[in-house]
């Protein structure tokens, strides 16, 4: 698990947005235990991305957007029994036929949580993940996190509040980069990594 | 067939974003009933007239009536971070392209050629020629979306440029415009009819190829400039 740390606008987003693959990056060459390194275009598809914005349609009902989401998440369509589990955990169950409208900030990103949890990729890009949650939901935000460590997956996280050493089995875990090592006025961070 | 299971399924699901704001649906339709209607009335009582010149202002109210729905092709999409999500999670773009074409000319365009018969009436428009104006309609309005979604994925996140738009794509609507009114001259021979509509349905397929591509390697760099 790595934490990218620095001030704001410092390019941790852009980072993890390069990685996925949203943000084509000119060279740049990635790896991790257990894959051989790639050039960073062929690595986006081992990723998962978890963005900053909250892309739900205010139309549609929080069941239907969850449906739409796991669209992107997952590449075949998802059993309903596996999005209503999701719904429960993420205790949006009972909201599941109200407008998405009526949602309010944490519960919509709990609802982008529901919907990426379902992925299979073995490494999870989380921008912020943990704006507007309370801290129940972020103690469970941070259970998922192990277990999937557990299951032998990468986290690459950015994050302005470690929310995760409420738990102490993920805090060793967690390698710490400091983004303004690298960002240099004259280089830039494009050219650091 | 992967690819078009998957193609079925955004179809499936951007007609369900449509139909969730129905109301919608009335800026178009009342603006082009309200430009076709003001010429009658405007021109007073000339039959003569207004029948040369009907197939023509049918054809620029629907013209204009397009204009008005391409932002909302991509433009809540950019916004909300829908597009960005499409670019890191690699699902097609081209998918995408086309399920918002043929969902939005099905939902916004098509009651407006249902309806032009209607106006027609107004215009003093031969009504043994409502089917033929709206096989031409048809195949014209598809192409005219299938244009814009390019001219709309050009434009810069959230910056919505009408004017900009118009000087891209309105070029490339004459030809359908000169086509289109031109076979359904009450004074031009029936060959016309046959040309005019081979002319647009060619112009469909060419679009189909082409404006899913183009628009994706448009979308790709909106979306990584915002």
């Amino acid at each position: 698990m790595l934490w990218l740390q620095g001030p704001n606008g410092i390019g941790k987003s852009s980072v993890l947005a390069s990685l996925s693959g949203g943000l084509p990056a000119e060279k740049g060459q990635v790896g991790y235990p257990g894959v051989e390194i790639l050039p960073i275009a062929m690595f986006a598809s081992h990723t998962a991305w978890l963005g900053d914005q909250n892309p739900i349609k205010p139309g549609w009902t929080v069941w239907q957007n969850l449906t739409y989401l796991s669209r992107f998440y997952c590449s075949q369509t998802v059993d309903p029994s596996a999005l209503k589990g999701q719904l429960q955990a993420q205790n949006l169950w009972a909201e599941r036929h109200q407008s998405a409208v009526c949602l309010s900030f944490g519960q919509k990103k709990r609802l982008m949580l529901a919907a990426f949890l379902l992925s299979r990729q073995p490494v999870w890009l989380l921008d912020e993940p943990a704006v507007g949650l309370d801290q129940t939901a972020r103690h469970a935000l941070a259970g998922h996190m192990l277990e999937a460590l557990d299951a032998g997956k990468q986290i690459i996280v950015t994050s302005h509040e470690p929310f995760w050493q409420t738990l102490p089995l993920l805090n060793p875990r967690c390698i710490k980069l400091d983004l303004c090592a690298f960002s240099s006025p004259e280089t830039g961070i494009r050219e650091a990594f | 067939m992967p690819y078009l299971y998957e193609l079925f399924w955004e179809v499936r699901w951007q007609w369900r974003l449509l139909m969730a704001q129905p109301k919608a649906l009335l800026n178009p339709l009342l603006f082009f009933c309200l430009i076709t209607l003001l010429f009658p009335l405007a021109l007073g009582h000339a039959p003569d007239l207004l029948r040369q010149a009907a197939p023509g202002l049918i054809w620029v109210g629907l013209t204009l009536s397009v204009f008005l729905i391409l932002p909302n092709l991509f433009m809540p999409d950019l916004q909300d971070g829908t597009l960005r999500l499409w670019v890191a999670c690699r699902r097609p773009l081209s998918v995408y392209v086309l399920a918002k074409w043929v969902t939005h000319w099905a939902f916004f365009v098509l009651p407006l050629i249902l309806i032009a018969p209607l106006l027609g009436v107004s215009l003093y428009l031969d009504l043994s020629q409502s089917w033929l104006m709206m096989t031409l309609l048809g195949f014209g309005s598809f192409a005219m979306v299938g244009i814009g979604t390019i001219g709309v994925a050009v434009m810069q996140k959230g910056h919505y440029n009408p004017f900009l738009l118009a000087v891209l794509i309105l070029p490339f609507y004459v030809p359908i415009l000169i086509f289109g009114a031109g076979s359904l001259q009450p004074s031009s021979e029936s060959m016309a009819f046959a040309n005019g509509l081979l002319f647009l349905a060619g112009l469909v397929i060419f679009t189909l190829f082409l404006a899913p591509w183009a628009a994706t390697q448009m979308l790709k760099l909106t979306v990584a400039q915002s």
